[in-house]
């Protein structure tokens, strides 16, 4: 009875032993297709999440991340005390709500509008040109805003007094009161045609006999719209609905870096994102910097999961 | 009553055609709205190129476009000369050029290893690079600012090469794998059993099927990093490795009232991207549309 059970250990221990990294340098040829790309995504999407632990200390470049003091909660205490928390809480709530009302229904609507059109080059020539400016850089975006809405010969104050709206030029882009509905235009301009193109490829899958039989017995073309195409891509609306309470709090970066740049600007144009790397990488604040980060990253995850449990009980789910 | 019924009767012939093709009043009404759109989307384009060919003195007096006199090529040779495009363009070049082929060669060995390879880990890393995507630029900034100063590359092409590589694999591995799953293996078996060795499958049979699908990458990773401006804005700090949307930057100061240049500088920089949207229109929306609908 023993003796097999010993031999057998006997075969197989040395078998079980060959070292880890033995084993891994025989398959050098497997490992070097996927260890490059894990190693690049682990130092550059993942090491930086250390700066999270940042916030808790009173970092300082010479002393390095081992050497800094260990404060506790101080930076948050300072954040939520400072004058600035309320400002950028707000800006932030409203330019994302501003952006999710109007900004993402639009694209469901050209879509949707796109979609009746039956003559196709019209309809390819509409969707290339609403798509173009999605592939601009901000800095050009934000360098002809500048230009179309200066006080000396910005097209649209020009347009205005031509049409006797105006008796002086507006210096539209240092009124905080116009600074929202500036922000909320550019970035319709900008990204209305990319989402426009997801939602017709989901339009597109629809099943075309739905609408045979609509027609059949005798759907109008908007009891169609509201009936079949709009219930078929349901599910393509409210992931992207999800994504987009879930990133509640990313109000823009590039666009209110650029175009709020004014001094002026900065009771309306500041958001968490841009006042932490205004204090960060040019105040060199670097833990209230990180603590700023992550109380935003926390209420992030939490609005995220939130998003997805409603979803889940409306019948998808991100996860 | 019998005038009711045929009108009745009429009545449901009209809306009966109204289900084929809707009304040419309300069809007139959705190509005009759609013109409209397409008018508005376009306009800022135009502007900026007609803007960009006019004489300091043509910009003043009325109208939104001014036609000019002469085109003024002279704000070309300006924003060249002042607005150093040559160095500038040279340096996007390389950093975008480097990225996309690096990016685009990870991404392919990475999708064939997901797609066709069985392996205790392949879950968990394949959740761990697409994690990887939810991680915002911005976050990231303070931290690899901090790290390449440590590593003394800022101000180093490769500061920006580095993690634009590491922000384009998680989407390049979602649409290069995405298409190599619709892609039988029957090929590659046969390679195998002619001897053929792993790299040999990937870079002799699988590269030249899935070049639809790189091709794609190469374009919207090209896109993206080409027009990126807030990592060269914070890694970057001396004129040598500066890109391309710094020439608009350095109108902003000494040479702030040279409109016509900045216009042609602008117009530089939006060029390349456009022409290679235009070329491409096909190819990017298909890569968009497989990353987004697809459940």
């Amino acid at each position: 009875m023993q003796t097999p059970v010993t031999a057998n250990t006997a075969v197989s221990v040395p078998r079980r032993q060959k070292p880890l990294w033995r084993r891994f340098l025989a398959q050098w040829q497997v490992q070097l297709m996927i260890f490059p790309a894990l190693i690049f995504i682990f130092i550059f999407n993942y090491i930086p999440m250390y700066g999270v632990l940042m916030a808790f200390q009173d970092y300082s470049l010479f002393k390095g991340f081992f050497g800094s003091t260990w404060v506790g909660v101080k930076h948050f205490e300072m954040f939520f005390n400072s004058p600035d928390f309320f400002r950028v809480i707000r800006n932030t709530i409203v330019i994302s709500l501003l952006k999710l009302v109007i900004n993402f229904p639009a694209p469901i609507l050209l879509a949707l509008m796109l979609n009746e059109v039956r003559n196709l080059a019209f309809k390819k020539i509409i969707q290339t040109i609403s798509y173009l400016p999605h592939f601009l850089s901000w800095v050009i975006v934000s360098g002809f805003t500048i230009s179309i809405l200066s006080v000396d010969n910005g097209s649209l104050n020009i347009s205005l007094q031509a049409l006797g709206l105006i008796d002086k030029p507006i210096n539209f882009l240092s009124l905080p009161e116009y600074f929202w509905g500036i922000i909320v235009t550019t970035n319709l301009w900008k990204e209305i045609g990319f989402a426009t193109i997801v939602y017709l490829a989901a339009i597109a899958g629809v099943n075309p006999s739905l609408y045979e039989a609509a027609s059949i017995d005798g759907a109008s073309k908007f009891k169609q719209i509201f009936l079949i195409t709009l219930p078929s891509i349901t599910p393509v609306i409210i992931i992207f609905l999800i994504l987009n309470i879930g990133s509640l709090l990313n109000a823009g970066f590039d666009d209110l870096l650029l175009l709020g740049r004014s001094a002026m600007l900065r009771d309306v144009a500041e958001v968490i994102d841009t006042y932490a790397y205004r204090i960060g990488i040019i105040n060199n604040r670097f833990s209230y910097a990180a603590a700023v980060g992550l109380f935003k990253a926390v209420i992030s995850v939490g609005l995220l999961t939130m998003a997805n449990f409603l979803a889940r009980r409306a019948g998808t789910s991100l996860w | 009553m019998g005038a009711i019924t045929a009108q009745t009767n009429q009545h449901t012939a009209g809306s009966k055609k109204k289900k084929d093709a809707a009304s040419p009043a309300l069809k007139a009404v959705l190509h005009l709205i759609l013109w409209v759109v397409a008018l508005l989307q376009i306009f800022p384009l135009i502007w900026l190129i007609n803007y960009s060919f006019l004489k300091s003195g043509d910009f003043f007096g009325s109208g939104i476009l001014k036609w000019p006199k002469s085109f003024e090529w002279n704000n070309y040779v300006n924003a060249f000369t002042y607005g150093s495009v040559p160095r500038f363009l040279l340096n996007s070049l390389f950093i975008t050029t480097v990225t996309i082929l690096v990016a685009a060669f990870l991404a392919l060995m990475l999708s064939y290893a997901f797609t066709r390879m069985e392996w205790k880990l392949r879950g968990p890393a394949m959740a761990f690079i697409m994690l990887g995507m939810i991680v915002p630029i911005h976050a990231t900034l303070l931290p690899n600012f901090i790290l390449f100063d440590k590593l003394n590359l800022i101000d180093n092409p490769l500061s920006l090469i580095l993690p634009y590589i590491a922000f384009s694999l998680p989407i390049s591995l979602l649409i290069i794998s995405g298409f190599l799953e619709t892609i039988p293996r029957s090929i590659e078996e046969s390679a195998v059993m002619d001897g053929c060795s792993v790299f040999g499958v990937i870079f002799r049979i699988i590269m030249p099927i899935t070049k639809p699908a790189i091709a794609t990458v190469c374009i919207m990773n090209f896109i993206s990093w080409w027009n990126e401006f807030i990592m060269a804005n914070t890694f970057l700090t001396s004129e040598t490795f500066k890109t391309l949307p710094f020439s608009i930057m350095k109108f902003t100061g000494q040479y702030s009232s040279n409109y016509g240049a900045q216009f042609a500088v602008m117009t530089i920089i939006a060029l390349p991207t456009v022409i290679i949207y235009l070329l491409f229109t096909e190819q990017m929306s298909r890569g968009i549309t497989a990353g987004a609908v697809k459940g």
